[in-house]
């Protein structure tokens, strides 16, 4: 929540790690690695922009 | 009067006055540039590095403001907020709260923002302004801000935050003499301002953001060039080959580079020598000078160039970002074994020596995952290992061309040995998360910061720290180590001459632990070598010098070829394994017990490593020498 990943931030998957597993994903400017098991309590909204 | 070269200007010292402020506290966000400006600010050389969580203590310093007044500086580990997660930001919240027992509160704050992230950053403002202790904030990388595209009006932002506001730019100096300009004056009370609820995360975000609209704050352009390197160097092909490519460039260098350097260090060193042995009389003085100092710790700095040249490559891949990519790489090896990617940091700079990745697990919030990390660090290759391993090596190994003519046997044998203790980490840290240290998993962050070009000058700073590490242990623990062997060596005399080396208490010694360690192939020199390297690895290579060195040989030729008298290829590749695994570091075991609080985790690493080393050499050697 402090590096900016609050409700209602637009997300983007930027990088997948060689073995699939963290993904770089950019929010607010900045990048941050998540693992799988960590990004399943997030929840996302598609939106093609 | 005191005797100065100079004239009447030098006896006019100017008397230093403490500042408006007593007690100044950096405090910013991970990776903002806190230290590289407390350094600035102070002159001292704290580590700086291009990833999120370098700093893991506080350090003091002091800054002077002007001619005749300075203040004190307390630098702090990066927070994202103010309640504390990790042991690292606990250390910041306490110096904060003045919980600190040997350090006042502080009565004035630099907050160090990333200003080219500054709409989240100011996100930290809030609770910090709200402290209400006198505050200057401070919006550092503006270099990159302008290069980037993006700008910021501190006036206006200063006037909305109701706290005077400064551009800077850390490593390149500017903004620098405002700081200190504000420093010498009385920093104002932060103005009362509309706070959003401090614990309420969106309605602090949007409160940062309308600050930074508010300031007229264009957002710099993405950084272009960091994206298309991590295209490349998080690809699922050229990420890994690259990888892999950069660790066997820094094996195959720290055997080519550093070649012709260690050569000239051992001439030099043999070269002194003969000049002291000519110098002086011969007398038992200068027997202890020439083969205990010069051939027993002489041996042991010949090995400087190489551990430079190894730390010159984890300078370059700190500084540059490229660590943080790396920890992302390794991830998905550190889930498999249980531990959490933050681990990964700690255990790669365990490569250069165990005792600050220790320092550096203070990021992991998770108390067990911490404990486990410690215990399973000193099993990567530290670089006092590099000169043992050098060393069998050479005696052992012959040099062939292995891919192309770049790559060769040498350097895959001690690769090998690097990957063997990486292994011998992950498997134990998979031992113990699935047995004692079960924890709950916790999620890993980490912030890829934008690449940057090392600085050549902070790179030099850090060889040259190191290299004044190296000789202060060369001059002190290997040193005492050294004569005390030599005098064991020496003694007890037989008619006013030192006893055969067999006989002597140093090989009496030797003799004793013959029995426990016959069975790996080692006979007592080797005995006496593995007694001395408890202080510190590297100690071997002084200790088997001195010995064969009393013995009549001194050159590094014939330190390997004596070694060939008392080694075959099976018991120099146990006694390789010997040294991958066991804890022979006095300095770690200090380190341990400091960071856990007993002597419990230590006694238990000693002996889990113990058991690992003799075990692991034994089957080694039984194993080669069936086949050899």
């Amino acid at each position: 929540m402090q590096m900016g990943m609050i409700p209602g931030c637009l997300v983007e998957a930027a990088h997948v790690a060689p073995a699939g597993d963290p993904t770089v994903y950019r929010v607010d400017g900045t990048e941050i690695a998540l693992r799988r098991e960590t990004c399943l309590h997030i929840l996302v909204r598609n939106e093609h922009s | 009067m005191e005797s100065c070269h100079t004239s009447a200007s030098a006896t006019v010292t100017p008397i230093i006055n403490p500042a408006a402020h007593k007690l100044v506290a950096l405090i910013g966000p991970p990776n903002t540039g806190k230290s590289t400006l407390f350094n600035r600010l102070t002159g001292l050389r704290q580590k700086v590095a291009n990833y999120p969580g370098v700093t893991v203590e506080r350090h003091i310093g002091t800054a002077r403001v002007d001619l005749t007044r300075e203040v004190t500086l307390v630098d702090l580990p990066g927070v994202y907020s103010l309640d504390p997660r990790s042991e690292d930001e606990q250390v910041t919240h306490d110096v904060l709260e003045g919980k600190m027992p040997d350090l006042p509160k502080p009565d004035a704050i630099l907050l160090i923002l990333d200003s080219t992230s500054l709409a989240r950053h100011l996100m930290l403002a809030a609770p910090v302004l709200s402290l209400g202790i006198p505050t200057l904030i401070i919006l550092n990388m503006s270099d990159d801000l302008k290069r980037r595209g993006g700008s910021v009006d501190p006036e206006a932002l200063a006037q909305q935050l109701g706290a005077p506001v400064v551009l800077a730019s850390a490593v390149h100096g500017t903004g620098i003499e405002a700081v200190r300009s504000f420093l010498s004056k009385t920093i104002p009370h932060p103005k009362r301002i509309e706070l959003p609820i401090l614990n309420n995360m969106p309605s602090c975000r949007k409160w940062s953001g309308q600050m930074a609209d508010g300031s007229g704050y264009n957002r710099p352009a993405p950084p272009e060039w960091t994206y298309r390197i991590d295209r490349i160097v998080l690809h699922p092909v050229f990420g890994p080959l690259s990888f892999l490519f950069v660790v066997l460039a820094v094996f195959q260098s720290i055997f080519t580079l550093a070649k012709p350097l260690m050569e000239f260090v051992q001439i030099s060193i043999q070269t002194s020598g003969t000049w002291i042995e000519a110098a002086l009389p011969e007398t038992w003085f200068r027997a202890l000078l020439v083969e205990g100092v010069w051939g027993g710790v002489g041996s042991v700095i010949v090995f400087l160039p190489q551990i430079l040249i190894l730390f010159a490559f984890i300078a370059v891949l700190e500084d540059s970002g490229y660590l943080a990519r790396a920890a992302v790489i390794a991830d998905r090896t550190m889930a498999k074994v249980g531990l959490q990617g933050k681990s990964f940091i700690p255990l790669l700079s365990g490569y250069a020596c165990a005792i600050p990745a220790i320092l550096s697990t203070r990021t992991i919030e998770n108390k067990r995952d911490r404990i486990a990390t410690i215990l399973v660090t000193p099993l990567m290759t530290c670089s006092a290992r590099l000169p043992v391993y050098t060393m069998l090596i050479a005696a052992f190994i012959p040099d062939r061309p292995l891919v192309g003519p770049l790559f060769g046997t040498r350097a895959a044998m001690m690769l090998g040995l690097y990957v063997l203790g990486f292994v011998a980490a992950a498997t134990t840290a998979r031992l113990l998360k699935s047995t004692i240290f079960k924890s709950e998993k916790t999620p890993f962050l980490i912030e890829l910061p934008p690449y940057r070009i090392p600085q050549l000058s902070s790179i030099l700073y850090r060889l040259l720290d190191r290299a004044k590490v190296f000789l202060k242990r060369a001059s002190t623990t290997i040193l005492v180590t050294m004569v005390l062997l030599w005098v064991m060596a020496h003694l007890p005399q037989q008619n006013g001459i030192a006893p055969p080396m067999e006989q002597s208490y140093a090989g009496q010694l030797g003799k004793a632990i013959e029995p426990l360690i016959a069975p790996l192939g080692f006979n007592w020199k080797i005995g006496v070598g593995l007694i001395s390297s408890l202080a510190a690895r590297e100690v071997i290579v002084g200790t088997l010098g001195t010995i064969y060195g009393i013995q009549g040989d001194k050159d590094e030729m014939g330190l390997q070829r004596a070694l060939q008298q008392d080694l075959n290829m099976a018991s120099a590749v146990g006694l390789l394994i010997f040294f991958a695994f066991a804890l022979q570091c006095i300095s770690t075991i200090a380190v341990v017990r400091r960071e856990t609080g007993s002597w419990k985790w230590p006694a238990i690493q000693f002996t889990y490593m113990g058991v690992l080393a003799y075990v692991c050499s034994w089957t080694a050697y039984v194993v080669l020498s069936r086949f050899l």
